[in-house]
């Protein structure tokens, strides 16, 4: 089965990107499958509003392990199933939480196992620093080993935001002829695509 | 891991570079560099079987087997297979025709006679000596093996085998998988399993472990067990000497001591129980119940006593070891 990982810096609305897009394709119970960094694994069910307001946050790093929840596409005939795993956010150098550093790490190595990558950024925090350079090269390598991936998709987050258009642009610019795919994960735009690409690829 | 930080890096696998960027020691952005930089994980894999790379590492491992007490087969059996492995080694760098070592084995012991422990150390070992790429060990029963309608078993039990490639997979009491008769999926497993054995012969080790007379019986379920496993081992009963001798090394673990009278006590104890009840005997189990049931005792018998010195607080007295209740078994 297809595994899609969604990755990128903290805060930059994985979780709740997960959390909506799994009710813009129906689903109105999440079962989530927590793989905590200590190894053992467990699994919680939620609501969607619950959901929302547990999973995800204001705070910096509120996920810490990764979480997978089963999806079912559907789309033409039948359904196709895959497993979108939210991670923990990565941040460049050498975080000085231990704790964190176990969940990084548990997120670097399912970014080798995973056969989808769903790369998020900030499109308001892209603005503000004027590009993904001043950030951190983590990024960019991000972007790098998407190459090597069945499927790679840039995920511009926040694009509700006023500034985004600029910082769609800024994008363009930076990352070249990558996919980039204009989403607000808040008020569900640009699912649809998102959708279309994942389909085609499970 | 490496603690000194002395030790020069050696790039051998994904999980030497996340434990690296666990324990502080590199940066996130050099970790994802190196691990995409390297061909993709698989093929790394492949060529794990190298000459150790790390000779002290090994030999830690080893001081940790034998500073367990007893399992004489076990210690003369790991020391077979290094010599072995290391001597396939020097035959490969000799361009002489090397065997593929197939490492399956069946650990049979009565309960707490150290099979868990010793498949955990076992793994380790294996790794260090590049027989097992990864050396991780991964321990299922039988409910992870088996499934809930016909054709679950089969995709769980692969998948488990999954997991476990580059690694050990350790069963723990296997023999509940022939349980249940004809009709019982366990049996599937079974047969999943010794497909994978050859499938995967020098991918990954399978260590099944359990009571000394269900195995037996678990073994002639399948014509083709037995002969799929090279090595069984059999571990033997404490003898009353050693379970004293693993009752102080525990009790120093924890800082405590066992006085003179207390451990005659423990003996003439030990010496009842093997003169009448073999069978249900928990061994060093026995004694650690023993054991963690003397130290709560004591610190109910120091609470009263306001300036315990600090050797009292590490004695045990003969008054502190009871043996009713079922702690016992």
């Amino acid at each position: 089965m297809t595994n899609c990982l969604v990755v990128g810096r903290p805060n930059v609305g994985k979780t709740m990107f997960c959390v909506n897009f799994a009710e813009f394709l129906g689903l109105h119970r999440l079962e989530v499958y927590y793989q905590l960094p200590d190894g053992t694994t467990r699994q919680r069910k939620y609501d969607i509003p619950s959901a929302r307001h547990e999973l995800s946050g204001l705070g910096l790093h509120k996920t810490r392990s990764l979480q997978s929840i089963q999806l079912d596409l559907p789309g033409g005939k039948g359904v196709r199933k895959f497993t979108l795993t939210d991670s923990t956010g990565l941040t460049d150098g050498i975080h000085p939480d231990r704790d964190l550093r176990e969940s990084m790490a548990q997120t670097l190595a399912e970014l080798q196992q995973a056969n989808c990558i769903l790369h998020m950024v900030d499109l308001g925090e892209i603005v503000k620093t004027g590009g993904l350079k001043p950030l951190g090269e983590l990024d960019f390598q991000i972007a790098e080993l998407g190459a090597y991936k069945s499927g790679y998709a840039l995920l511009a987050n926040k694009s509700d935001l006023p500034e985004a258009k600029k910082g769609m642009q800024i994008l363009r610019e930076e990352i070249g002829d990558l996919r980039i795919l204009p989403v607000s994960a808040l008020y569900r735009k640009g699912f649809r695509e998102v959708k279309e690409y994942v389909w085609r690829l499970v | 891991m490496n603690k000194s930080g002395r030790r020069p890096p050696v790039y051998r696998d994904l999980d030497d570079i996340l434990d690296q960027y666990r324990s502080g020691e590199m940066a996130l952005n050099d970790a994802l560099r190196r691990l995409h930089t390297q061909d993709k994980p698989v093929v790394t894999r492949k060529s794990g079987r190298s000459i150790p790379q790390d000779e002290t590492r090994f030999q830690e491992i080893l001081q940790e087997l034998e500073t367990m007490i007893g399992l004489r087969q076990v210690k003369t059996l790991v020391k077979e297979i290094f010599a072995l492995i290391q001597i396939q080694q020097r035959r490969e760098a000799a361009q002489l025709a090397t065997e593929p070592v197939v490492l399956h084995m069946i650990f049979k012991g009565n309960p707490g006679t150290g099979k868990t422990t010793v498949a955990r150390i076992l793994a380790k070992l294996l790794k260090e000596l590049g027989v097992l790429s990864k050396g991780h060990l991964i321990e299922v029963e039988r409910a992870d093996l088996v499934g809930e309608y016909i054709g679950h078993t089969a995709q769980k039990t692969r998948e488990q085998v999954r997991k476990a490639l580059g690694g050990a997979l350790f069963i723990d009491e296997a023999y509940s998988l022939a349980r249940g008769g004809e009709k019982d999926f366990g049996k599937e497993a079974i047969d999943t399993l010794v497909k994978a054995m050859e499938d995967h012969k020098n991918d990954f080790v399978l260590i099944l472990a359990g009571y000394g007379y269900e195995m037996e019986q678990f073994l002639r379920t399948n014509p083709g067990l037995p002969s799929r496993f090279p090595i069984i081992v059999t571990f033997d009963d404490y003898d009353e000497t050693e379970l004293i001798k693993i009752a102080k090394q525990m009790l120093r673990t924890r800082e405590y001591r066992l006085s003179a009278e207390a451990e005659q006590k423990l003996r003439v104890y030990l010496r009842s129980i093997f003169s009448h009840d073999r069978r249900n005997f928990a061994n060093a189990r026995l004694v650690r119940n023993c054991i963690e049931r003397a130290i709560r005792l004591q610190a109910v018998r120091l609470l009263d006593i306001k300036q315990a010195t600090r050797d009292d607080l590490m004695l045990i007295l003969p008054d502190d070891i009871g043996f009713e209740e079922g702690s016992m078994r």
